[in-house]
Formats: structure tokens, C-alpha cells, sequence
């Protein structure tokens, strides 16, 4: 008889508290352009998410195994991401969970060893959204080209829908969770059950998905697809490389390629210069703040 | 549904409502040149009859939208069943107004009405063809053309030809003048509604581009 053996403690807590804010948050991330449309029932949505999460869980070791490598102080990394996390929430600024935890880890154990998978990741991050500008502006351009009728294009546009909400969901699963998780642990059994409590938070918080479906349904759901699909498949790339990268950040990247096919003009330079500001400063913050305690505690 | 075919039941309900719509107008048209020559109570009854049957109809695309198309497109199609129910509103009105007028109506006029029926026929006839091609695919701009530039004639036999006759026309009484001028609105309306669907359509299909 195997006996699994699962001591509570605080960064088991704190973690699965920030996955199941992860999972009320990210939600709408995934499924959020195919409920807009009716592609389905969202109830169906939901089931679309929950195994997508679950099945991406199982491909967790990879970027698990990279977050680590970098831990040292784990429970400190995970306080300050919940800090800077509720800090943004309460400021509205949209930032990534992944750069908050990943910095703050690089903060606490500030050696000359990290830095090399430290500058990895940071490759990764600015890698991914351009990679998925890339895969948007080709898709997009592909999607133009086809000449089928609109009946046909727009169901067809319904279950492109269903499979980029699955990548998306897919990623929380195999990069999001790990990214938190792999804090402090590899263990599978311990994965999972942190793809059960982002999937409480999604069905738990899921009336939060409204507020951002509002906003999306003034989006053209086209452009709104291949963008998140491009964002999706340029996270999966770099799940497989083993790097902790953001959807969020991916998915922006995939809003900017689609502008881009309609010409440099199109693309609203001042929000965006915005947005990369925040994705520095947010960071940054994590990473020094994680740097002072780790002095402090020395 | 097949999701190798992609065909869906919701969207193409809302199609085959549309065009049973369009059909709705077309009917009502004969009906109501069929009136113009005999007044009889029956046939005004039946276009009153279809025009209900529209509003119906109408209800149910809204209705059924909910499930169907994308959400940027729903407003346009909404909108399209709301101006081919107004056609039926304009045939009915056209239809009970004539019924108030005491003479015949002149010979000139009778002929140009008849004329601006037929080319809203076709208007109509083409206006099918539009959703054609949002159901089959194929090149909608030609089609798009030759609807408006029907309309823009019908403006033309309205403004340069009815009008300018209608101002040496001698009348009874203010009222058979105004039921005549009404009456002739209510007709040339027509092609106007055909043209905004056709507008409305075309955006829909911009939006899948």
C-alpha cells in the first residue's frame, strides 16, 4: 500500500490560495472569447477548462523543475507575490504573476548561479510576446486568405474558439501552477491537486468572467481569438522549453500582431509603451523587495 | 451540425427567417397590386394578416440571435429583420391608406407606382442573393451594386418624375392630397429598407474579414 503524505504547511496555504486566485482570474483569460460568442454553454466551458487544466498539470514537471532550481526561500517568495499580487489588484494594474514570483525567487537568493537561468527567463519573456506577434500577424494574414462562405467561416471561428480556450486553459495548467508550485516542490500528486483548487477558483469566482466578457463582446471576436490562440501556442513553446512565461504578456503580443496586419499606424503605441512599463516596474519591485529581505535576514 | 461541414442549425435559422421574410414582402406586393385594381376587403385582410406573421417572425430572430453568429454581428442582423418587418409595415399602411382614397388613382401615377413595385421586386430578388452568398459563398460586391443603384432610380422616378407631377395635380380635399402623398411615401420607402439590409448585410460580412 503506497501512502502519500501531505504536510500542510504555510506555503502549501499561501500557494493554493494564489492558484485559486489565479483560477477566478484567468478564467476569463481562457474562456472568456468563446463564451462571448456562444460557442458553447459556459457550464461546458467550464468542463472544457477544468480537464484542460488538469491535463496540462500532467505537463507541469518541465517548468516545475526550472522554478525550482532557482528557489531557496520559498515561503518568503510566495508572501511577497501575494503581497505585490493584492497591492496590484487594489491599484488595477494588470500584472504577471509569473515575473512577480520569479523575480522575487532571484531577490532571496541573489547568486552568481542564478543569474545564468535568471537571463534565460528574462529571454523567455521577451521571446514569448514576439513570438506570438509572429504567429498572430501569419495567422491573421492565413485567416484573411481563405476564401470559404461567411456561414461556414463564422462556426468555424466557434471551434477555433473551443481550442484556443483549451491551449490557454492547458497553459495554466502546465506553466501557471508550476510556476507557483514549483516553489517549493516536483511532486506530482501535489500538482494536481493545485489544478483542482485554480479550477475551484474558477467556478467559485466565475461571475467574475462577466465583467470581463462586457468588455470583450466590443472586441472583434476574430482578431480577439487569434490573438489569444497565438498567445496560447508561443506559451505551449516555451512550456516544452521548461520556461515560466506569461500568458497574459503572450496574449498581448498576439493583440499586437493582429494590429500590425492592418498596418504600424493601427497599433495604439502610447497603451502599449503603458503596459511594457508596468511589466518592468512590477517585476523590479518583486525583485528588490526580495533582495532587501534576503540582506535583511543575513 | 457537423464539425467537419461547420454547418449550424442556429445560424442557418436565422437565414431561412430572413428569407422568409424577404418572401413575406414579395407576396404582399402582388397582393397589394392585386388590391389597387379591385379593393377587395379579403386581400386587404391577407397583407394585414402577413405583416402579424412578420413581427412574429422578427421575434424569433431576436430571439434565437442569443445562440447564434458572433457578437459583433448580432446588432447588424437584428437590425436587418427589424427594417424587412418595416417593409411589411409599409405595405400594410400603403394597403389601408389606399383604401381611404375615394377616386381611382390616376393613370399616370398607377404606372409609375407599378413601376417602382416591380423594381422593388427585384430589389428583393437580389437581396435574397446577398444572403446566397453569406450562405454559399461567392462575390458580394456586384450584388451590392445592382441594389443600389435600383434604389437611386427609384429616388429618380420619385423626385423627377411622381413629385413633379404630383404638384400640378388637382385634388378634392387636403386630406385625399395628403392619404395620396402618404400612400406614395409608403411605397417608395420600400426600396430604402432593401438598401439599408443590403447594408447591414455587407457589414456582417466585413466583420469575418
Amino acid at each position: 500500500m503506497v501512502v502519500i503524505e501531505i504536510s500542510i504547511d504555510l506555503k502549501l496555504i499561501i500557494s493554493f490560495y494564489l492558484l485559486f486566485i489565479l483560477g477566478a482570474n484567468n478564467v476569463a483569460n481562457a474562456i472568456g472569447t468563446a463564451y462571448a460568442s456562444r460557442a458553447t454553454t459556459y457550464k461546458n466551458l467550464l468542463i472544457l477548462f477544468s480537464v484542460c487544466v488538469i491535463i496540462g498539470s500532467l505537463f507541469a514537471k518541465n517548468v516545475g523543475n526550472t522554478v525550482n532550481s532557482l528557489s531557496s526561500d520559498a515561503l518568503m517568495a510566495l508572501i511577497i507575490s501575494a503581497l505585490v499580487m493584492t497591492l496590484s489588484t487594489y491599484k488595477k494594474v494588470p500584472i504577471s504573476l509569473h515575473t512577480t514570483i520569479i523575480c522575487s525567487l532571484i531577490g532571496l537568493s541573489f547568486k552568481s548561479s542564478n543569474l545564468a537561468i535568471f537571463g534565460e527567463i528574462l529571454l523567455s519573456w521577451i521571446l514569448s510576446p514576439i513570438i506570438a506577434v509572429i504567429i498572430a500577424y501569419v495567422l491573421y494574414l492565413a485567416y484573411e486568405k481563405i476564401e470559404i462562405p461567411i456561414l461556414k467561416k463564422i462556426t468555424m471561428i466557434k471551434y477555433l474558439l473551443l481550442i484556443s480556450a483549451g491551449v490557454v486553459a492547458f497553459n495554466l495548467g502546465s506553466n501557471d501552477l508550476p510556476t507557483v508550485l514549483g516553489t517549493f516542490t516536483t511532486s506530482q500528486i501535489i500538482y494536481i491537486i493545485g489544478a483542482i483548487f485554480l479550477c475551484l477558483g474558477a467556478y467559485l469566482y466565475g461571475n467574475r468572467v462577466s465583467e470581463t466578457l462586457s468588455m470583450i463582446t466590443n472586441l472583434s471576436v476574430t482578431s480577439a481569438f487569434i490573438a489569444q490562440l497565438s498567445g496560447g501556442l508561443a506559451v505551449t513553446i516555451f512550456t516544452a522549453l521548461g520556461m515560466p512565461v506569461s500568458t497574459t504578456q503572450a496574449i498581448i503580443g498576439g493583440i499586437l500582431g493582429v494590429g500590425l496586419t492592418k498596418g504600424i499606424k493601427t497599433v495604439r503605441w502610447k497603451v502599449l509603451k503603458n503596459i511594457i512599463f508596468w511589466w518592468i516596474i512590477a517585476p523590479t519591485i518583486a525583485l528588490i523587495a526580495g533582495f532587501i529581505i534576503n540582506r535583511m535576514i543575513e | 451540425m457537423s464539425i467537419f461541414l461547420f454547418e449550424r442549425n442556429d445560424e442557418k435559422s436565422i437565414i431561412n427567417n430572413l428569407r422568409l421574410l424577404i418572401h413575406m414582402s414579395l407576396k404582399s406586393i402582388e397582393l397589394l397590386k392585386e388590391y389597387m385594381s379591385c379593393k377587395d376587403k379579403k386581400i386587404l385582410k391577407e397583407i394585414i394578416k402577413i405583416e402579424e406573421e412578420g413581427d412574429e417572425i422578427t421575434k424569433n430572430i431576436r430571439i434565437n440571435l442569443e445562440k447564434a453568429f458572433l457578437p459583433n454581428m448580432r446588432r447588424e442582423l437584428s437590425r436587418s429583420a427589424e427594417l424587412l418587418d418595416e417593409t411589411l409595415d409599409s405595405l400594410k399602411h400603403a394597403a389601408m391608406l389606399y383604401e381611404l382614397l375615394k377616386g381611382e388613382l390616376d393613370k399616370y401615377l398607377k404606372d409609375e407606382i407599378d413601376l417602382v413595385l416591380m423594381i422593388s421586386v427585384d430589389m428583393f430578388i437580389h437581396l435574397e442573393r446577398v444572403l446566397d452568398v453569406i450562405e454559399k459563398g461567392g462575390d458580394l460586391d456586384p450584388i451590392i451594386k445592382e441594389i443600389k443603384d435600383k434604389e437611386k432610380f427609384i429616388d429618380d422616378i420619385y423626385q423627377n418624375r411622381i413629385y413633379k407631377y404630383l404638384i400640378n395635380l388637382e385634388i378634392v380635399s387636403f386630406w385625399e392630397g395628403k392619404i395620396l402623398c402618404d400612400f406614395i411615401d409608403y411605397i417608395v420607402n420600400i426600396s430604402d429598407y432593401i438598401e439599408d439590409v443590403a447594408d447591414e448585410l455587407q457589414i456582417i460580412y466585413l466583420h469575418t474579414k
